[in-house]
């Protein structure tokens, strides 16, 4: 006997359905305490609203900001030490101690630190935004530096490549794709670092707003910012991909990374 | 040993010599003593949280809710990971949930757990547990799925049953993934538990930071700082340790049938 089979695709969708509803009927009837959990249409409607007056487009834009310009840093310092340390021995017997140590620090230890350091203003977000971001692009270029074939360096040597040369056509594209695993974690690593910062300490920004909404108790606004933290995370690592299966593909690494 | 000192002297001599400028730019008031005291007066106010027991007591707190967390979201994704890699449908009903939670920085629903949980144990449990939750989940799945498909067809023509096969060819096969995912999940933990506990809490080693800040015993602060440092690079060794120790297991009944 035939056993029926069926179409599973969809469980997924109607999961998320149900919970909907269930988030909608729930604290109408009381179920849940309504003025902790309201409704999912209170929710969409405070983030409309929130959306069309452009308080939250002005704090996600300051978040944003930050998020980039620390992870902008964070690239620069992580890929030339990366590169430095994987091809000159005796760096990276000075500072593997040092990285050692440093590394395994959770970056939001240091939010005090910044905090004496840069007050509220955006380096202090910034600073610890680049030392948790720098790591992961720093270790990721250095193994992909360390893993290149010695014959294409050889190659390349006997066709005349210069240190220079080298370093640009041959060490730092066999790399890639090591490096872009790293930004792609540092990606996700530097917008969570900025709603900790902003929760913490600032006066602007997504963390800082839910931590307001939340002592205001403005509860349907706090919900609305959390939704859009959790859409800037989603959409940024959409469009890395998307940048990185257009920019990549040359790469065989890359489909082999990312499937 | 005296290997040890050739390969890593260079290393150890840089720290040593970071350390040391930051004692003589701090003494000669070439960057401000009052935010970056001395590394002695450091060293000595950490001395002094030691001996008294105040650090050890707050780090025993912390660890409370950091092992608390971890080992939930353990005992809740691990056997929904394997329930998601064997049986499609629980995939498929899972998957989109987990995918539109996922991108969501874990500190955003303290605010969340502060309404509903105060700002007791549990807020700071079920905030580390979530964190934990999804490298733990992904991993385990992934796990299951790279499973062998020889290792299962072998039991089963021994007449294994589904669950025998479950217990003792899966979940063993796919250890090895798994580990992975609570290597990363750890450090997250820590992480998350240090933020909770500066948002909202009345001890704990990130509250302590932040009191010491406030009440500006910077020397003290830094020696909070100095203890999550070296927590955290305690807590990468040992994982490694544990990994290494079961890689070799691993590979050993494992790699030696396929």
């Amino acid at each position: 006997m035939k056993r029926l089979v069926y179409d599973t695709r969809l469980l997924g969708g109607f999961l998320l359905l149900a919970l909907i509803i269930l988030w909608e009927i729930l604290p109408r009837y009381g179920i849940l305490y309504a003025r902790y959990f309201p409704p999912f249409s209170t929710v969409v409607g405070a983030f409309w609203e929130g959306v069309r007056s452009g308080e939250i487009l002005k704090h996600t834009a300051i978040s944003i900001s930050r998020a980039f310009r620390g992870y902008l840093l964070a690239i620069l310092i992580g890929v030339t030490l990366g590169t430095l340390t994987g091809t000159i021995r005796w760096l990276s017997d000075l500072l593997e101690i040092t990285v050692e140590c440093l590394r395994p620090m959770p970056s939001v230890a240091l939010v005090p630190i910044a905090i004496l350091l840069f007050g509220t203003s955006d380096n202090y977000n910034i600073s610890i935004i680049t030392f948790g971001c720098t790591w992961p692009i720093f270790v990721n270029t250095y193994e992909g530096t360390k893993s290149i074939d010695t014959q294409w360096i050889d190659t390349a040597r006997v066709y005349g490549a210069t240190r220079f040369d080298l370093l640009r056509k041959v060490i730092v594209p066999a790399a890639l794709p090591y490096i872009v695993s790293g930004l792609r974690i540092s990606l996700g690593t530097s917008i969570i670092i900025v709603t900790v910062t902003e929760m913490l300490a600032s006066f602007k920004g997504l963390g800082y707003f839910i931590m307001e909404t939340y002592n205001a108790y403005q509860i349907p606004q706090m919900y609305a910012g959390i939704v859009t933290i959790g859409v800037v995370g989603y959409g940024l690592n959409w469009l890395f991909l998307t940048a990185g299966d257009r920019f990549m593909a040359w790469h065989k690494g890359w489909t082999a990374k990312f499937v | 040993m005296r290997e040890f000192f050739l390969t890593k002297s260079k290393g150890i001599f840089f720290l040593l010599l970071l350390v040391f400028s930051w004692e003589l730019v701090s003494r000669n008031k070439l960057i401000s003593p009052l935010y970056f005291p001395p590394m002695s007066k450091n060293l000595v106010a950490f001395w002094h949280l030691i001996m008294d027991g105040t650090l050890p007591l707050e780090l025993i707190r912390s660890f409370g809710r950091i092992f608390g967390g971890f080992f939930l979201a353990i005992g809740v994704m691990v056997p929904l990971g394997i329930a998601m890699g064997l049986f499609k449908p629980i995939y498929n009903l899972f998957e989109p949930l987990t995918e539109l939670i996922r991108p969501l920085p874990p500190p955003a629903i303290i605010p969340v757990m502060m309404l509903f949980l105060g700002i007791g144990e549990a807020m700071k449990i079920i905030v580390i547990a979530f964190a934990c939750s999804f490298p733990i989940l992904i991993n385990t799945m992934d796990g299951v799925r790279s499973v062998e498909p020889t290792l299962v067809d072998t039991a089963k023509t021994f007449g294994r049953n589904r669950y025998e096969i479950i217990l003792q060819v899966i979940f063993p096969a796919s250890l090895h993934q798994i580990f992975t995912g609570l290597r990363v999940a750890l450090p997250i933990a820590l992480i998350v538990d240090i933020v909770s506990e500066m948002v909202g809490a009345l001890n704990g080693i990130g509250r302590f930071i932040l009191v010491m800040q406030r009440s500006f015993n910077i020397p003290e602060m830094y020696a909070g700082v100095f203890l999550v440092a070296i927590v955290g690079y305690g807590l990468n060794s040992l994982l490694r340790y544990l990994n290494t120790a079961l890689i070799g297991w691993h590979k050993a009944k494992f790699e030696a049938v396929t």
